[in-house]
């Protein structure tokens, strides 16, 4: 089990016998997209993503998050700048053999599902790599059953409603185990149930030390899942980078973005709170403290 | 049908559609017809949905072979018994619209009880030039995409639309719908082809074969099919 210190040191991981230094597993360094028709798709980013660490793009639509993970996956070629995957500069020489290790799932889960049945889709990404049949099916097999896709492996995905249309997707990418995940909205558009299993499955691949990337405009899922921030504008720059505490708790540096911090948060800042919670779970604490408490203000 | 071997299928009905394209036998196409729907009737498929699928080939090819037998409808011929029943043109129609009816409804039951990524591992396995598999391939996926595409754009139009359409305005919509249908398909295509290629498909996609085996059961649809073209030959000579 490996320990990361969230706080102070976030490079330094402790594996229960030896401190070990982090390496950046993405780092993107003055990046500039234009799309063809002239279109400003990211402006400047600057960003760095550890290994093993779990960040959120966040910022509101159109603010070139969908835009920055293709860009990470190869898939479009900078304008400008660097991007490094795994340590190396990312060009059309090794894209493929860095896109091996990544999974990338898209926004919408239809241009993910392209084949005729789901369990053709599962087996499409280890064929493409030359993976053992024996073992992929047992890979998609356990991907399947995590995911609760079970009964429906023989099924058409346009037969599946959109949060099962949206594990297929993410186990689409999973039986490939890549050690960094690239995930565009990934509880958009699902159901609650979809949501937590999908929750759950991404809390259980950042333990096992999976290396994740996700964007949301959804700051109420950023707590449970994210260690790390990093927040766009609508004018597709970087605005700001850090800990999740520390910008869910900044409401004028997200209301310049263009967004609101977690509900919960929200409600604690209006009542007056200087540090207020970021979850559910948090509140529920600070609201006992305050309920046995004499003086409310001061805990 | 769903059962067996995909290569043995695969090649049992191909023999049976290149069967129907050389015989001129309204008997033999007659048989292959109802071969197909007992195979389709005791593998479940539903006999309506092969019928409607296979139609859609049929009704464009009577449009398409009509006006061959109305033009040669002179050409009566006199036989011992007297006239013929039908001119020269509508039984050329007639065997015409059973062999297509038969080599469709073949293929439609290939398709229905296969599943078409198990076709390309079996075409592969035939040794099938690499660059043709490619092809069926691509226009599989993105006819599928697109047909789905389309789909949707009809839907969300049909639910703002509040009154009956003029003729003038159904062919303008409808160019509107031609002209977005075309925009958001190339948008489709481009995204398809980057989920495509992020989970490293490069020019030439790789599909794991099937789990062959041949059973009883292959061994009978082989004999049910030896018949078949034999019964063809026979009554071709």
């Amino acid at each position: 089990m490996v320990i990361r210190c969230t706080h102070c040191c976030p490079h330094i991981l402790w594996d229960g016998d030896e401190y070990l230094t982090s390496k950046p597993v993405v780092k993107v360094e003055e990046l500039q997209y234009i799309y063809q028709d002239g279109t400003v798709g990211v402006e400047h980013a600057n960003l760095v993503v550890d290994e093993g660490e779990c960040a959120a793009i966040v910022g509101p639509n159109g603010s070139g998050k969908s835009t920055l993970l293709l860009l990470m996956d190869g898939l479009l070629k900078p304008t400008k700048g660097r991007i490094h995957i795994f340590g190396e500069p990312l060009n059309e020489k090794n894209a493929k053999r860095l896109r091996r290790r990544i999974g990338l799932l898209m926004q919408n889960p239809d241009d993910m599902l392209f084949n005729n049945t789901v369990l053709e889709d599962l087996e499409f990404g280890p064929a493409q790599l030359d993976m053992p049949k024996d073992e992929v099916e047992l890979s998609i097999d356990r991907v399947a059953r995590r995911l609760g896709l079970g009964n429906l492996l023989n099924k058409p995905p346009y037969r599946l409603s959109e949060g099962e249309k949206q594990r297929a997707a993410l186990a689409s990418i999973l039986v490939t185990e890549p050690d960094l995940l690239l995930l565009d909205e990934p509880t958009a558009q699902v159901d609650l149930d979809s949501k937590r299993m999908i929750l759950h499955i991404l809390n259980e691949l950042k333990a096992e030390g999976k290396s994740i990337i996700f964007t949301t405009h959804d700051l109420n899922l950023v707590p449970y899942l994210a260690s790390k921030i990093i927040l766009v504008d609508r004018s597709k720059r970087v605005k700001a980078e850090g800990s999740v505490r520390t910008i869910l708790q900044d409401i004028h540096l997200l209301q310049t973005c263009g967004l609101e911090p977690p509900d919960i948060t929200k409600l604690f800042i209006d009542l007056g709170f200087r540090e207020p919670p970021l979850t559910i779970e948090e509140g529920v604490e600070a609201l006992t403290k305050i309920l046995t408490c004499s003086k409310p203000r001061g805990c | 049908m769903q059962k067996l071997d995909a290569r043995v299928k695969l090649l049992g009905l191909t023999s049976l559609i290149v069967l129907t394209v050389f015989t001129k036998s309204a008997v033999v196409q007659l048989s292959v017809l109802l071969v197909c729907y007992m195979l389709s009737y005791l593998s479940g498929i539903s006999l309506s949905r092969l019928a409607s699928r296979s139609l859609v080939i049929i009704v464009p090819t009577f449009i398409i072979a009509l006006p061959r037998a109305i033009f040669s409808f002179n050409t009566f011929s006199v036989n011992a018994l007297g006239f013929q029943p039908f001119s020269n043109g509508l039984s050329f129609l007639i065997v015409f619209i059973l062999r297509i009816a038969a080599a469709s409804t073949a293929l439609v039951l290939l398709i229905s009880s296969t599943g078409f990524s198990k076709i390309l591992s079996c075409l592969r396995w035939f040794k099938v030039p690499k660059l043709l598999l490619w092809i069926m391939a691509v226009t599989h996926r993105y006819l599928i995409l697109l047909a789905s595409e389309l789909h949707r754009l009809a839907l969300a139009r049909e639910s703002r639309v509040y009154k009956d359409l003029g003729i003038r305005e159904v062919w303008s919509e409808g160019g509107r719908m031609l002209a977005s249908f075309l925009m958001k398909s190339i948008e489709r295509g481009k995204r398809v082809q980057m989920a495509t290629v992020s989970r490293n498909g490069g020019t030439f996609l790789k599909f794991y074969y099937p789990n062959f085996k041949v059973g009883v059961e292959e061994w009978l649809f082989v004999a049910l099919i030896a018949v078949l073209i034999f019964f063809g030959m026979v009554m071709n000579i």
